[in-house]
């Protein structure tokens, strides 16, 4: 067979090349259906870009009007902080007052009359009363002309058994040491160190950690730890918090928080118009108004109701016993076991006057004198009476305390009357004098007030008291000054 | 796109045997260069075209095979009786026809490098094979066009 050549293969080239040249080409079908779905498609992709570019319009406007707002709000910040008053804490209130020494009766305490009284030594106030951190300033104490002298006799040196009233100054706390170079001002103080706590240290987020001192105001957001034993914190609504683990104190929108970090948390606010809540993670326990005592166990969130009202989760638990909460459900309630926190607790001011200014509820002895923080009345058969505001409510393990100064005084009537609508109910107790001319604490337990038409009949927890009236026994030269006047909640085991 | 649509149905038409099935894959073609033109990295347009008209008609013509079946005898294999006398008048719609019992690799490596005068090496990334396998099936495919029509 003769090898083909490369003429050959021209051919058969060119003869393909006719035949398929002369084959039909696109249909005028296909173009038109080409043309017309690339048409579509090109308004389809325009369609898309269109809607792309009104996105991002969009989003520019959306980034600028967030912009714009964030910018406002800082220029609205700025200009409020400007002009709105510093943050009130008890540094700034010269009319701050003094909470009581922590622990049982203070010394030099005159006791209801029939009971033996303590020598007189120094009277110490404890811990800073936190109760007016946040609250509006007081008004400075009325502008008295000039005189010579305080009102005040000469105070001889304090001898012992012998106190001397405290200024306010004195017991202003000293500022806030180890927060220093934390730049939270806009922050609410809501909380402040006892001043006999241990050694605790503080931080804000993610802050290093500082040595927290004594009477050192405590902002929101504050993380406290406390490394061996415990220490107290007072909240600013007159709450107590007993730790002995990381806690993490942050106000809500009608509450205080308490994040437990670990450990355990002690916390009274009986009385107090300040809520309180606990969480450990997501879950939650509410303390409106009681006493309770909240566990972290790794995930999980118990509380030990005490006193008063308590919420895990969303049931309640009845003062005595205790429930544990995890995410998996409630537990149920056991009976409340012993728990260290609870020793030797601080004792909590409930209500306080110091007659630095005339008391909210108002004087009604008819002829009293208010002058240099004494309430002063003269006169047997006279008394010397002021109105709480508001009324202070009766708690368990609450004392009356006052201190005073008398002279040719045989004898004090205290009456206590319960608020409207049994107005005209009234508690008494009698009291003697230990020493003439000196200064004592007398200490009344509310549970040994005598209804005064029927003595068997007690005060009980949750009844409201509106007044204080200190009757004057003696002779007419008879006379009392009052420093101060407290109701305080000695906690019990 | 008009002269490259006309010699891609021709091309297409050749490899699918088909008039439909090249209308519609070189449809496809288009479409698909129109959605993603970066998928046309540069070269011989053409050859891209159908390349991807050829892999279209190809997988249409397997999805047919599975779904009926069987296989079609008539277009894939030869025809019985190759020796049939051709007419000159005829000879150029006999020829046509004389490609479409070709084998598929044959029929297009021709069609590209007779028509429309591709170098083997662009053949060979359409068909996605070697230079020497374009080479021996253009050979084999004048070869049997030279024994059927005697040219």
């Amino acid at each position: 067979m003769q090898r083909p050549t490369g003429e050959v293969f021209k051919q058969a080239d060119q003869l393909v090349r006719r035949a398929l040249e002369g084959a039909p080409g696109a249909h005028a079908g296909l173009r038109a259906k080409l043309s017309h779905q690339f048409s579509a498609e090109f308004a389809l992709q325009r369609r898309a870009r269109n809607l792309r570019i009104q996105a991002a319009a969009g989003c520019a406007v959306a980034a600028a009007v967030l912009l714009l707002v964030f910018l406002n709000l800082d220029w609205f910040r700025a200009t409020v902080n400007e002009g709105s008053p510093p943050i009130v804490s008890a540094n700034d209130n010269p009319a701050a007052p003094v909470a009581p020494r922590p622990g049982s009766l203070p010394q030099n305490t005159v006791k209801p009359d029939g009971a033996e009284n303590t020598p007189a030594q120094n009277d110490q106030p404890g811990p800073a009363q936190p109760q007016q951190l946040v609250q509006e300033p007081k008004p400075a104490p009325e502008q008295k002309p000039p005189t010579p002298e305080p009102a005040k006799e000469p105070q001889p040196a304090p001898g012992p058994g012998v106190e001397q009233p405290k200024t306010p100054q004195e017991a202003a706390p000293t500022p806030p040491k180890g927060t220093e170079s934390t730049p939270t001002p806009a922050k609410a103080v809501v909380a402040r160190l006892d001043a006999n706590a241990g050694k605790v240290r503080i931080r804000y987020g993610t802050d290093d950690w500082a040595d927290l001192a004594a009477n050192t105001d405590i902002l929101a957001g504050a993380n406290l730890s406390v490394s061996r034993g415990t220490a107290e914190v007072w909240l600013s609504g007159g709450s107590l918090l007993r730790f002995d683990g990381d806690i993490v104190l942050n106000t809500q929108d009608k509450h205080l928080l308490v994040q437990l970090e670990s450990k355990s948390v002690y916390a009274d606010n009986l009385g107090t118009s300040e809520a309180l809540a606990f969480s450990v993670g997501e879950l939650v326990a509410a303390l409106p108004n009681g006493v309770a005592i909240a566990r972290r166990d790794q995930a999980a969130l118990e509380l030990t109701c005490l006193l008063g009202d308590c919420t895990l989760g969303e049931e309640a638990v009845a003062p005595g016993f205790e429930r544990r909460l995890t995410a998996r459900g409630l537990g149920n309630a056991k009976k409340a076991s012993p728990n260290r926190l609870t020793r030797d607790l601080p004792a909590r001011v409930v209500y306080r006057e110091d007659f630095d200014r005339t008391p909210p509820g108002g004087l009604y002895g008819d002829g009293e004198e208010m002058k240099d923080g004494l309430l002063s009345r003269t006169g047997a058969g006279n008394y010397a009476a002021f109105r709480y505001d508001p009324t202070v409510t009766v708690l368990a393990g609450m004392v009356l305390r006052f201190r005073a100064r008398t002279r040719a005084i045989t004898q004090l009537q205290l009456e206590v009357f319960l608020d409207k609508p049994n107005d005209q109910r009234c508690f008494s107790q009698r009291l003697k004098p230990a020493k003439e001319g000196e200064w004592q604490v007398f200490e009344i337990r509310l549970a040994d007030f005598a209804d005064k038409l029927n003595p068997a009949l007690k005060m009980t927890p949750g009844q409201l008291l509106r007044n204080f009236k200190l009757h004057l026994e003696g002779t007419a030269a008879a006379s009392v000054e009052i420093d101060w006047v407290e109701y305080v909640r000695i906690q019990e085991d | 796109m008009a002269a490259h649509l006309d010699a891609l149905v021709r091309i297409t038409r050749v490899v699918a045997g088909d008039d439909a099935a090249a209308n519609d894959a070189a449809q496809e073609a288009f479409i698909r260069l129109w959605r993603n033109p970066a998928a046309f990295a540069g070269g011989n347009l053409l050859a891209w075209l159908v390349t991807v008209a050829r892999h279209v008609a190809l997988n249409e013509h397997r999805g047919q095979k599975r779904r009926t079946g069987r296989h079609d005898t008539a277009r894939l294999r030869p025809p019985s009786n190759p020796e049939i006398k051709v007419e000159s008048s005829d000879q150029l719609t006999q020829v046509r026809a004389f490609m479409g019992t070709l084998p598929e690799q044959e029929r297009t490596a021709l069609t590209l490098f007779a028509v429309q005068g591709l170098a083997q090496s662009e053949i060979a990334t359409v068909l996605g094979t070697s230079e020497g396998a374009v080479k021996q099936a253009i050979l084999s495919a004048r070869t049997k066009l030279r024994a059927r029509f005697e040219v």
